[in-house]
Parts: structure tokens; sequence; C-alpha cells
């Protein structure tokens, strides 16, 4: 029974991640203008690989969490936050409008400040004694 | 400055499309995939990203979906289906236990497959439209 606990979770927490990776598209995208919309991606999927981090290392020093509030944080709030999709057709994007050294730079950052976010996620809960 | 259709078109949007990464997921962990499913990740970053090509070059080209409906199934379905950080998570597990070049080849894997397959999705779209405008054409009733 606890499995439709985690999926409704799951459901509730993307919907929120999904509007909350709306607003931070659409404020960035009002400060610095309509071609901007990957700057946004890039600081979603980054700030979203630094909370999974953390989430993941509270849980762990907690000796895990009850499963339905880990689908809803986890699965739910920052995986439906965090976008690959959009990474992925913003990079085309940027090549197709022969912009390529940004179209490399935004795969290769994004990916590279991703894993590193990650780790700082856990490594700051760690350090916080959380 | 926000409409709220677009705020309930992207939350239920965004509802589903994790949902069906969660089945997705559930459905290969079940059958025994690799640990901690970075393969179901795999598999639904690169068909969230084949999805997102089609709809959008569909929804560029033709007026078949309404502005609720695009942002539904973009921002919404696709963009709450699809995951970043279980991607990066995932390639930090695999460096963290020593599993070096899977972690290397996980990530470019990732982005450059999850590329082509944009493409793929826009190429479809494409090819789909010109043979419906072909056979429409045809009848003698000329492209809509």
């Amino acid at each position: 029974m606890s499995e439709v606990y985690a999926v409704a979770a799951v459901g509730c927490g993307a919907a929120v991640g999904g509007v909350l990776r709306l607003l931070v598209t659409q404020v960035v995208v009002a400060r610095l203008g309509p071609g901007f919309g990957h700057y946004a991606t890039f600081l979603i999927n980054v700030t979203g690989s630094f909370s999974i981090g953390a989430v993941y290392e509270l849980s762990r020093s907690h000796g895990g969490f009850d499963p339905v509030l880990a689908a809803f944080l986890t699965t739910g709030l920052i995986g439906g936050y965090t976008t690959f999709s959009t990474f992925t057709y913003e990079a085309l994007n940027l090549s197709f409008q022969r912009l390529g050294a940004a179209a490399l730079l935004y795969t290769v950052g994004s990916v590279l400040c991703g894993v590193v976010g990650a780790f700082l996620g856990v490594a700051a809960t760690r350090a916080a004694g959380a | 400055m926000m409409e709220r259709r677009t705020i309930v078109a992207v939350a239920c949007g965004a509802a589903a499309g994790g949902i069906v990464r969660l089945f997705v997921t559930q459905a290969m962990t079940a059958r025994g995939g690799a640990p901690f499913g970075y393969d179901a990740t795999l598999l639904v970053n690169l068909t969230g990203s084949l999805l997102l090509g089609m709809v959008i070059e569909v929804a560029q080209a033709d007026t078949v979906f309404t502005p609720f409906w695009r942002i539904f199934l973009t921002t919404g379905l696709i963009g709450g289906y699809t995951t970043f950080s279980a991607f990066s998570f995932d390639t930090l597990e695999l460096a963290a236990r020593g599993f070096a070049l899977t972690a290397v080849l996980y990530a470019a894997g990732s982005v450059t497959l999850g590329i082509a397959a944009v493409y793929l999705g826009i190429a479809a779209a494409r090819a789909t439209r010109a043979a419906v405008r072909s056979r429409s054409a045809r009848r003698g009733q000329g492209p809509r």
C-alpha cells in the first residue's frame, strides 16, 4: 500500500519541481533575454545536482528517510526540477545557430558542474554535521 | 507575470512525467538492471530527448498544439520525465565506487546519444510531415 503513497509523493514532488523550474527559467529569461534559456537550465541542473547530493547524504546519516519522503524529495521534487531533455535540446539548438563553442562549453560545463555539484552537496552536508 | 494556466499545465505535466519515470525505473530494477538504476536513467533521458525533439518540431511548424498543450508537453511532461540530478548523481556514484571508466562512458554516452536523440526526433517529425503533405497533395487537396 505504501506503493500508492510513493507514486502520489513522486507526482506531487515533480509538480512542485516542474513549477520551480518554470519560475527560475522565466526569471532568468526576463533578466537576461529570450536567448538565455540555457543559462536557466544550467542553473537549475547544477543546483538540483547539489540538492540531490545533500539529500542523499542527509538520508544516509539519518539511517535512511521514510520511503515516501525519499520518493517525494529525490525522484519527485529534485527529479522534476532538473531536466535532461531541455539540456540536450538546447545543446543541439546552440550548434544549429553556429555557436559550436558555446554548445560544447554548455554540455561539458553542465556535466562537470553537475557532478561536482552533487559531490559538493554530499561534502557540505557532511561538513555541516547534519 | 505568470499565467495561472501555464502553472497548471506545467504542474500536471511534470507530475505525470515524474510518475512515468518512477514506473520505468521500477520496471527496469525489477528485471535486475544495473546497480542503483543508472540504466533506467539513461533510458528515460534518451527517450525524453527524442520526444522533446519531435514535439518542439511539430509545435513550431504546425498549429497542432495550443500554447497550453505545448507547455504541458514540453516543460511539463517531458521536462518532468527526464532528470539531470539522477544523471549527475549516478556519474558521481560510479566514480566513487571505483568504476571510473563506466562513469566517463555513462556521462559522455548520455550526452552524445541524448543530443543525437533530439536530432532524430526533429528529423522524424519533419519526415512525417513531408510524407503527410505529399500524400494530401497527390489527393489534390494541397497542403493544409
